[in-house]
């Protein structure tokens, strides 16, 4: 198979039918991003940007390819933030690879640890879940890792927080807010975190951005391979519950009908502004944890109550 | 019928497969989605369309890490 410049194809985009050699497909990898950074607005002059930095192959090549973006301006800033859960036997290689490649960019790096905020690693909070009413790992997990990330990126003065998420998270997510009957939760997924939370929560939510948002994963994990970087490709032990039933599916429908998933994310883009209509808040109306002062949706935050409870 | 020797998750299998399959047949026969995978055939990645032939060596990785 060849890619239309005449080299040897290693990858075949199915959904618009053209065969790409490494060349070309790492340039359409670049040029997407670039497009989508471009056509969103995501980054303006002034920005500080925090990335999310796990040390995965999605939050490392958002880093890499943004790093190409941002780094010769002088009216834009970049550092990374790794937040280490306390997962004993998949945290600290990934840790590893994240100071690397933050090494070799020139990009200052912080890890914070959920031991420090919250007293306890997440090994320790999942032996302490087997009674209680929430039993999945990446609830709390998923929870702790954006508060510690939204307040150590506002206490470094971050005005944008860039994360990894993918095609197939986006579209992994918007099936999921759905079949849970979710819908208003669902429209605050996008190219930009919904501006009504910061409406609601003032300056002390910190948006984010997610410039691979139009990318499938695996064109992520080739864009990686390709450019040999040294990323941690270990699942995390803990990880289950319906996403992966929902990847499973997705997959399924995108191997007999492909571009599924981007005809669900473009028709859902459509109905975004619909959805954020409906979620409306007082204007002057912040809601803030009694318990921390950090945004929360009720009285309480949901990092307090299932960390600090 | 062409033997192959594939490796996927750190285990290697040798396979009997009709001479003419592509990397999409191998990986169908082993109930593997192509959308969840990257394949390398003799240490280059390429496309699962590509077509095998005796004595190829796969090496099929999975895209999904992280948590």
């Amino acid at each position: 198979m060849k890619c239309r410049c005449g080299r040897r194809a290693v990858y075949y985009r199915r959904f618009e039918g053209s065969a790409l050699c490494k060349k070309c497909f790492l340039k359409s990898i670049e040029k997407k991003v670039k497009r989508t950074v471009r056509n969103n607005k995501l980054i303006r002059p002034g920005d500080r940007i925090a990335f999310a930095l796990s040390g995965g192959k999605d939050s490392s090549a958002v880093l890499y390819l943004m790093h190409e973006i941002i780094s010769p301006r002088r009216d834009m800033e970049m550092f990374a933030i790794t937040i280490d859960e306390g997962i004993s036997s998949y945290r600290p290689k990934t840790i590893k690879a994240a100071k690397k490649l933050c090494k070799e960019l020139g990009i200052e790096h912080y890890v914070f640890s959920f031991k420090d905020f919250f007293g306890k690693t997440l090994d320790q909070k999942v032996k302490e879940i087997k009674n209680c009413e929430i039993k999945e790992p990446c609830t709390y997990c998923g929870v702790g890792r954006r508060y510690v990330l939204n307040l150590k990126a506002r206490e470094l003065g971050a005005t944008k927080i860039c994360t990894g998420h993918n095609l197939d998270d986006e579209v992994q997510s918007i099936i999921m807010n759905y079949i849970r009957g979710d819908i208003l939760r669902a429209g605050r997924l996008g190219p930009v975190t919904d501006f009504s939370i910061r409406k609601k929560h003032g300056k002390m939510f910190i948006p984010r951005i997610k410039p691979l948002r139009e990318i499938p994963e695996k064109e992520i994990a080739l864009y990686i391979m390709l450019k040999n970087m040294d990323i941690s490709w270990d699942e995390c032990p803990y990880a289950s519950g319906i996403r992966f039933d929902v990847r499973d599916f997705i997959n399924n429908l995108e191997k007999k009908y492909p571009g599924t998933k981007y005809t669900i994310l473009y028709a859902f883009d459509k109905i975004v502004p619909y959805i954020r209509k409906a979620s409306v808040f007082k204007e002057g109306e912040i809601l803030k944890c009694k318990k921390c002062g950090e945004p929360a949706s009720g009285e309480v935050c949901k990092a307090c109550e299932l960390w600090k409870a | 019928m062409i033997a192959i020797e594939v490796s996927y998750r750190g285990k290697k299998k040798n396979l009997k497969i009709k001479n003419t399959s592509t990397i999409e047949e191998v990986l169908e026969n082993l109930g593997i989605n192509r959308e969840a995978v990257i394949v390398s055939k003799n240490g280059e990645i390429v496309p699962e369309d590509e077509r095998i032939k005796n004595g190829d060596k796969l090496k099929i990785m999975d895209v999904v890490s992280g948590g």
